[in-house]
């Protein structure tokens, strides 16, 4: 016969051990295997990071988009229903109100300014007044990048993952990166709205691949002149799946290229080779978060080197312009 | 004469009893609501990996999801590959998913498909941080209706540190993050 | 559906897919109403457009399976039925036989089908957020598994936890050698099923979540998978069940205390003999639960004077004892709010702000990725911290109030000359009916 204080024991056991069992419960967290980290890879070396922000302005702009720099140094801002031009040292010199939202802007060497609304083109005069609408494109249309030189305007079409080549009365002479699949011409892959053109300093025309992940030059006929394309995730490579976002170059030839997903600035030299970076991901993620912003990818929303070789960039959830200068040693 | 009395009141008072309990439960009740499920609202989904391994069920009834109608077919889908794979191909060793539940199909160059196989998914939402981060965040994770018991208290939504879990109403079913053109709720 | 051309779909927002054939119209007039509102997302662009593939590839839609619950009706008909069922075999046929074979169904639809959910004990948080008014909305089903088995047991006793609960059913068809733990320790490990009910219903007013779910050790069985903790502590109580019968029931079941107040007042409860007691003292040992109150008839009847002085003694001491337990409650906020996640997401941002932690956790992370500022959430955390004092205090009150009824009960000498059933703390088991010699042989 078991004595009763051995239940009593077993009864007052039982309940304490679930107590102790309930009140140390905490749940399983997932291991590093179920989690997505990319820290590494958004670290970056301080004697990487070449260039220094030496100023700041604020913007009185709702969805800065576009920026270009003109021929006096001027700084031309577009956002919505408005045009800001500022003197090098972020003075506003001049607010144009516009209609509509474009979403790219360039400056032509004779002064006209092209605006790239979501699916045409605008040239506005230097004093803001629209000279010419030119033709509407399809209903996939959405242009996000321009640029002017004396005989061409080269819009890209990230909607149709197209560059048009127009001459400077809007009308249309080429289409760069129509499919070919049985030339081997895979056009642009352009997943998502981040299409860039721009011309170096020799005055060719590059245009960004995103889905490659990486840049090409085109002659104005839409021949093929060369590709770069660097997929990989280490700091002198474009990671992700569609990069670079943005590009500039420098009077040298130097590639500035801003990024998203790792959301930095970098400088490749002319030879392509990894420079350093403008701006790190800890400065351009400062000040903001993403979830007030569903639709920006980066906080980048346009760069540009002015006549100094100071690099530009544009950023949005902060309304403002960041200016970089090289750090001479 | 008395006890009769008694019992009488008795069982007034027991019926009093029973009709307002009923009666107070009934009021804060709202009858006509139907039931209501939960569902994560993708806007608030910061993909901690929590819904791989707090759900009441093993597997998850979290699953991945593709709204295929906007993602980009990439050959270098930064949910389909490890960041900075060993090698840029589609080695399992360069898979993301730890369940090598994603499948890679060639549509045409250079575009792949990709979809979910839903008993190797475990909810974890490693791809959709990597698709929402470099992609177009095609891929998200939502409660699968024909997997989840439908708890009291759903205990991955107890502990999502972004609150994106929530209820609707059956009727509605799921929260979609974009109007894709789903097929088949049969 | 019909398809849309691809670039007209410019909101981003999120919208209703199509559930389910019939519920089409419903599911329009839901979209229409989301349209009305004001624009959550609508400002945002669709800013995908898909490849143009030169073949006539197709991209696979998004398939989702249909929603679909079991019926409701279902679920509300086979409570009903269950309990109706108990009672008569309880009261008519006193069956034990019949009460396990109950037990199973019960382990089987509620437990192993329904996995657990909806239950009765649970529905409990449910009705209660109804009252708190947490914009929580309180289902028919819900309400009627709440109300069902109290009605019943304010007729016929516990029938519900006799062979309806799946967790009573599962550690009721466990209990195989059940033996009877001394009384004084039984009647205080049951006040520990006051404190889940207090720290229970606390949970739900000061919104920290369904803790009854959350601590619930046998649903993991059900779902076959749940925390390692939760099923080791359910296994713990199921093979310990074996001897204590029943230890959830009896000793954490908060739903089971309301259930003993009512059943008090049961108008048919069951009784231990059908007919004249013939004092065999045998039920005395069949009842694993106490619930059987022995004769004292060798006991001299106590003066009133006596009575009334120890009457006078426990009124005297009840006030201080209330008080203290809500002093006890009062200071205990600091511990209580940690029950809280907003209190315990501060304390760990304010741990790392101050640099006393060296990583972050999945919380502090999205915390830091979300709007709100650490000095607002630090002032919300103050805010709780300052309720819970209150909410202490009651809970502290009504323990307080709890032990010093037990006392009172105790207290109070019986003079029966049977033995009889203690209904509040009686499962309606039916062990005790095939012990009683005057029992009618159970038919086959």
């Amino acid at each position: 016969m078991v004595p009763d204080w051995v239940w009593a024991a077993l009864a007052i056991a039982v309940v304490s051990v679930a107590l102790a069992l309930f009140v140390t419960d905490s749940p399983e967290r997932p291991g590093d295997a179920l989690v997505y980290d990319v820290s590494e890879y958004e670290a970056v070396d301080a004697e990487d990071i070449r260039y220094r922000e030496t100023l700041r302005v604020a913007l009185e702009l709702e969805n800065p988009a576009a920026l270009a720099v003109d021929n006096n140094g001027h700084i031309l801002i577009a956002g919505e229903g408005a045009l800001l031009v500022l003197d090098e040292a972020g003075g506003e010199l001049a607010r144009r109100e516009i209609e509509g939202r474009p979403y790219c802007a360039a400056v032509a060497p004779d002064g006209v300014i092209y605006l790239g609304m979501r699916d045409h083109v605008a040239a506005c005069s230097p004093e803001g007044d629209v000279l010419a609408a030119w033709d509407m494109l399809n209903e996939r249309a959405w242009l996000t990048s321009i640029v002017a030189d004396e005989n061409h305007v080269f819009v890209a079409d990230s909607g149709n993952a197209r560059v048009y080549v127009y001459d400077h009365s809007g009308t249309r002479h080429t289409v760069i990166g129509e499919r070919d699949p049985e030339q081997g011409l895979h056009g642009f892959v352009v997943p998502s709205h981040y299409f860039e053109v721009a011309l170096d300093t020799t005055g060719a025309l590059w245009a960004t691949n995103p889905g490659k992940l990486g840049l090409e030059k085109y002659r104005e006929d839409g021949a093929l002149l060369g590709a770069w394309h660097q997929p990989g995730f280490d700091i002198d490579k474009f990671p992700g799946c569609c990069n670079p976002v943005h590009i500039a170059f420098k009077s040298d030839g130097a590639l500035v290229a801003a990024e998203k997903g790792i959301n930095r600035v970098k400088v490749f030299a002319a030879d392509r080779s990894f420079e350093g970076v403008v701006a790190a991901p800890e400065l351009l993620n400062a000040g903001w978060k993403t979830a007030d912003f569903p639709d920006d990818m980066t906080p980048v929303r346009d760069i540009a080197v002015d006549g100094n070789d100071r690099v530009l960039v544009l950023h949005g959830p902060l309304r403002s312009l960041l200016i970089f200068e090289h750090i001479n040693k | 004469m008395s006890e009769k009395k008694n019992t009488g009141r008795r069982a007034f008072m027991r019926a009093a009893a029973a009709a307002a309990l009923g009666g107070g439960v009934w009021l804060a009740a709202t009858p006509s609501s139907g039931a209501w499920v939960w569902q994560i609202d993708p806007r608030k989904c910061t993909q901690c990996g929590q819904c791989a391994t707090h759900c009441v069920l093993n597997p998850s009834a979290v699953k991945c999801v593709h709204a295929t109608r906007i993602c980009g077919y990439c050959d270098l889908c930064s949910g389909y590959l490890q960041p900075n794979a060993p090698a840029l191909d589609t080695g399992a060793e360069n898979e993301l998913c730890p369940t090598a539940a994603i499948k890679r199909s060639f549509v045409e160059d250079p575009y792949f498909a990709y979809s979910i196989d839903e008993t190797l998914c475990v909810g974890c939402g490693k791809c959709v941080k990597g698709c929402a981060q470099f992609g177009n965040g095609s891929l998200y994770l939502q409660i699968k209706r024909d997997l989840c018991v439908n708890c009291n208290e759903c205990s991955i939504a107890r502990d999502c540190p972004s609150h994106a879990i929530e209820r609707i109403p059956l009727s509605r079913a799921y929260i979609l993050k974009y109007d894709d053109d789903s097929k088949g709720t049969e | 559906m019909t398809r849309r051309p691809a670039n007209t779909v410019n909101v981003a927002c999120v919208l209703p897919g199509s559930a389910h054939p019939r519920l089409t119209v419903c599911v329009a007039a839901v979209s229409a109403l989301l349209f009305l509102l004001p624009p959550l997302a609508a400002t945002a662009e669709f800013r995908f457009s898909m490849p143009e593939f030169s073949t006539d590839y197709e991209h696979e839609p998004m398939f989702l399976p249909p929603a679909a619950l079991t019926p409701p009706r279902l679920d509300i008909t086979l409570l009903a039925a269950l309990l109706g069922f108990t009672a008569y075999v309880v009261l008519r046929r006193r069956s034990r036989r019949w009460v396990l074979t109950l037990s199973f169904v019960a382990l089987a639809y509620f437990g192993f089908y329904r996995q657990g959910c909806v239950c009765s004990v649970g529905s409990l948080q449910n009705v209660l957020n109804a009252y708190v008014g947490t914009g929580e909305i309180l289902p028919l089903v819900v309400a009627v598994f709440f109300l069902l088995p109290l009605i019943a047991a304010l007729y016929f006793g516990r029938v519900f936890c006799a062979s309806v609960c799946p967790l009573g059913a599962a550690q009721e068809i466990c209990a195989v050698h059940p033996v009877q733990v001394p009384k004084p320790v039984d009647a205080a490990l049951g006040m520990l099923a006051y404190a889940y009910l207090g720290i229970a219903v606390m949970g739900i007013v000061m919104d920290c979540g369904f803790l009854i779910c959350r601590y619930d050790p046998f649903v993991g069985f059900f779902r076959r998978g749940g925390s390692f903790n939760m099923l080791l502590a359910g296994g713990i109580i199921l093979t310990t069940g074996i001897f204590i019968a029943r230890p959830y029931c009896r000793y954490f079941c908060p739903y089971g205390v309301l259930l003993r107040w009512i059943s008090i007042f049961s108008r048919y409860h069951a009784a231990i003999t059908p007919g004249e007691c013939v004092q065999c003292r045998l039920c005395e040992e069949a009842c694993p639960y106490n619930a059987i109150i022995p004769p004292e008839p060798g006991a001299a009847p106590e003066s009133r004077h006596a009575g009334a002085m120890r009457l006078g003694k426990l009124l005297a001491v009840s006030p201080l004892v209330v008080l203290c337990a809500a002093g006890i409650g009062w200071s205990a906020h600091p511990t209580l709010s940690r029950m809280h996640p907003t209190v315990r997401l501060a304390e760990r941002i304010a741990a790392e702000e101050a640099g006393r932690v060296p990583d972050t956790t999945i919380e502090t992370d999205a915390f830091r990725e979300g709007d709100q500022t650490a000095a607002s959430l630090y002032a919300e955390a103050r805010a709780l911290d300052a309720r819970f004092k209150y909410a202490g205090a009651a809970l502290g009150v009504f323990l307080g109030l709890a032990v010093c009824a037990r006392l009172f009960r105790l207290s109070v000498l019986r003079h029966a000359r049977d033995y009889t059933i203690d209904k509040g703390a009686c499962l309606s088991c039916a062990r005790c009916f095939k012990y009683c010699p005057v029992e009618a042989p159970e038919k086959p």
